[in-house]
């Protein structure tokens, strides 16, 4: 297992490089002159000029690729032209209130995904059934911002359970993480429900109760654990897309993550902190990826990788 | 019964595992020559499960109510959806609206509302008759060929009246949902069309070719998958700018990928079978071999994932638009309405509500959809 996710680290280095070139290239083919966009519009001409100096603008194209990896390398990726702090620190204290978030969101999607699923597989072609898939149909046709501002008007301004928006206690939590995690609820009990259904057509489950195994016991120790491996890899692939849904869910609920930074920094064409946000997205994206994979392996001992 | 369609030698049993091609609704290939006649008039058994699937009944009713609001939104919707009143901005839903006349009798009769922020809503004496086919403010269409006063209701009376409400300029709600539509409509099917264009031929030809094409192309989608769900669009529209125009096409790259994965893995199934080697053994050429006989064999997944893709572009605009970096004021669209009515939520839930529902509604008309092609094209991927 170590030799395979040592190989999926290599395999994934070309994407990592291309993740690189595109946030390299988003300055370059904005509209505009690139050191304008580094420094800001209010940049005076020594800064300019500096800026023009540090990052080569005045060089070719591939020349400038090339002290973009290197600073990169040297985690340096430049100073937000709305704050002046250096990206790096803004990406320390924001990534991490991101991943509590998507990691609070697949929790809740997985602790009510999961049940929902099996009582649909269970209750197959009855009312719960129906249900259950109406409402996982529901779920990811569902904007999560409007989902996300229903929840506040209802549970925060007219009951009063919830903070309205920011991040501090875990009651600020339960919405923002809710909202974001109901799409991969809908994606997850679906997927158990067809797991679970695959799984009880099987000669095991059949055999099981013709020795006169009771129905629990053939539900939850025969059925459940085998059911649960695909599930668990679909859910936790969906840890990397959650933390893009977190854009817009951190945009509706005011919280101090990395996909609001984005947003902010786009909607004020403050492109190095742009940069290093998309940057940090998608490589992490990638390794979470990596990391379920290779999980994957743990979970289902009759998987191999040579 | 036999398949009504079909590529020349191609083998009615299954692949042995990978990706299923199946029958390919709209192959291009009709059958010609007297053997194959009466096939002709058979249904093909996918267009049968189809219609018997109530999913796909429910789906293609909501799909149809909203390419009808789409084609007829001028005479659908009772005002203009640029209109400003600001005597009667944020007016609640139903305000004035009474299901009974001056004298007792039943209909639909509204009263003129205004609402202000010291005096609050405010209801006048005069009720009017609400009726179909209604002349009023006058509107053109169709690029200007369609002119007309024509509404299919309104207010028979010097006032107008708001079914859902108004947002912060007083703009009649209902009448920017149902201007707003076509924009979600373009946009699926603009973002779709890129992603089928260029992601198809990209994942055939890789598929097809394997070897380097395949590892250069495999390894440029790889990169463009590394930027998970909406971050591709997001990314695109900071580089080249926001507005409509710019969503469609960020949208429609950020599919391209997904087509193109997809494709490839239903081509590298197909083209082991019987019929491309017959093709080619007959002496057809590479390409026209992919084109001719593998695509049309391959398009059933195609065709599921754009009714899919339809749903997931509608929900991307409207988040972008939400955000602040899609379309821009005063486009009626469904997910920058949605945005404004955020700021007076409190005051005003029906300006973000409604938009909300409209998104909900019309994706899961094509969620719907995509789910009843997926059983009736390949009843094996389905419980």
């Amino acid at each position: 297992m170590f030799q395979y996710a040592v190989r999926r680290v290599l395999i994934s280095i070309p994407s990592i490089f291309g993740v690189i070139l595109i946030v390299f290239l988003m300055v370059r083919l904005a509209p505009g002159d690139p050191a304008l966009l580094l420094a800001g519009e209010f940049a005076t001409e020594a800064t300019l000029e500096r800026i023009r100096e540090r990052f080569g603008l005045d060089r070719p194209t591939h020349e400038q690729f090339g002290i973009f990896i290197v600073n990169l390398a040297q985690g340096d990726l430049g100073r937000s032209t709305r704050t002046n702090r250096l990206v790096t620190s803004d990406l320390r204290q924001f990534f991490p209130n991101t991943i509590e978030l998507a990691a609070a969101a697949i929790v809740i999607a997985f602790l009510i995904g999961i049940p929902a699923g099996i009582i649909a597989a269970l209750k197959q072609n009855t009312w719960a059934d129906l249900v259950v898939m109406f409402g996982a149909l529901i779920g990811v046709s569902m904007p999560v911002f409007w989902f996300g501002l229903l929840a506040i008007l209802y549970f925060s301004v007219q009951l009063g359970w919830f903070p309205v928006a920011g991040r501090g206690t875990w009651q600020h939590l339960v919405l923002p993480a809710f909202s974001l995690g109901i799409g991969t609820m809908a994606i997850i009990a679906r997927m158990t429900r067809s797991s679970m259904l695959e799984v009880l057509s099987q000669d095991y489950i059949r055999t099981a109760r013709a020795k006169g195994v009771m129905t629990s016991s053939v539900v939850l120790k025969h059925a459940f654990r085998n059911a649960m491996v695909p599930v668990l890899t679909v859910g936790g692939l969906q840890f990397g897309t959650l933390m893009a849904g977190a854009v817009l869910t951190e945009s509706v609920f005011t919280w101090p993550g990395i996909g609001r930074l984005l947003v902010d920094s786009i909607l004020a064409r403050d492109y190095p902190v742009v940069q290093g946000a998309v940057l940090l997205i998608a490589t992490s994206f990638i390794f979470i990826n990596i990391l379920v994979d290779a999980l994957y392996a743990v979970i289902d001992p009759r998987i191999r990788y040579d | 019964m036999t398949e009504s369609v079909k590529s020349p030698g191609a083998e009615p049993g299954l692949p042995p595992g990978g990706a299923p091609p199946p029958t390919p609704p709209g192959h291009g290939g009709r059958p010609t020559g007297p053997a194959s006649a009466p096939q002709r008039k058979t249904t093909p058994r996918w267009r049968k499960r189809l219609a018997r699937s109530p999913i796909a009944v429910a789906g293609f009713t909501v799909i149809g109510f909203f390419l009808l609001v789409v084609a007829f939104a001028p005479f659908l919707a009772p005002y203009s959806p640029t209109r400003q009143a600001l005597r009667s901005s944020y007016v609640p839903p139903m305000a004035g609206v009474s299901l009974r006349g001056p004298e007792g009798q039943l209909g639909l009769w509204v009263r003129d509302v205004s609402r202000s922020p010291i005096a609050g809503v405010q209801i006048g004496e005069e009720a009017y008759p609400v009726r179909f086919l209604v002349r009023g403010e006058s509107w053109t269409w169709f690029f200007g060929l369609v002119t007309s006063d024509m509404r299919l209701f309104g207010v028979d009376g010097p006032i107008r009246w708001y079914a859902l409400g108004t947002d912060e300029q007083g703009r009649d709600l209902l009448s920017r949902l149902i201007h707003g539509a076509w924009i979600s409509l373009f946009i699926g099917l603009i973002s779709v069309f890129i992603g089928v264009a260029v992601g198809v031929p990209i994942g055939a030809i890789s598929g097809f070719y394997g070897g380097a094409t395949d590892l250069v192309v495999q390894r440029v989608v790889d990169t463009m998958l590394a930027f998970p769900g909406i971050l591709l669009a997001i990314v695109l529209v900071a580089t080249f700018g926001t507005g409509l125009t710019n969503v469609m096409i960020a949208v429609g790259i950020a599919s391209i990928p997904i087509y193109a994965r997809l494709v490839r893995g239903s081509v590298l199934s197909a083209r082991e079978r019987e019929y491309v080697e017959a093709a080619r053994a007959l002496g057809l050429g590479r390409l026209p071999t992919l084109f001719k006989h593998v695509l049309p064999n391959v398009m059933a997944p195609i065709i599921v994932q754009s009714s899919l893709q339809m749903a997931v572009a509608i929900l991307f605009a409207a988040g972008l638009g939400f955000l602040g970096l899609g379309a821009r004021p005063p486009e009626p669209e469904w997910g920058l309405m949605l945005a404004r009515g955020r700021e007076y939520l409190a005051v005003a839930p029906h300006v973000a509500t409604f938009p909300g529902l409209a998104i909900v509604f019309v994706v899961l008309g094509f969620n719907l959809v995509g789910d009843a092609l997926r059983d009736a094209l390949d009843p094996r991927l389905s419980q």
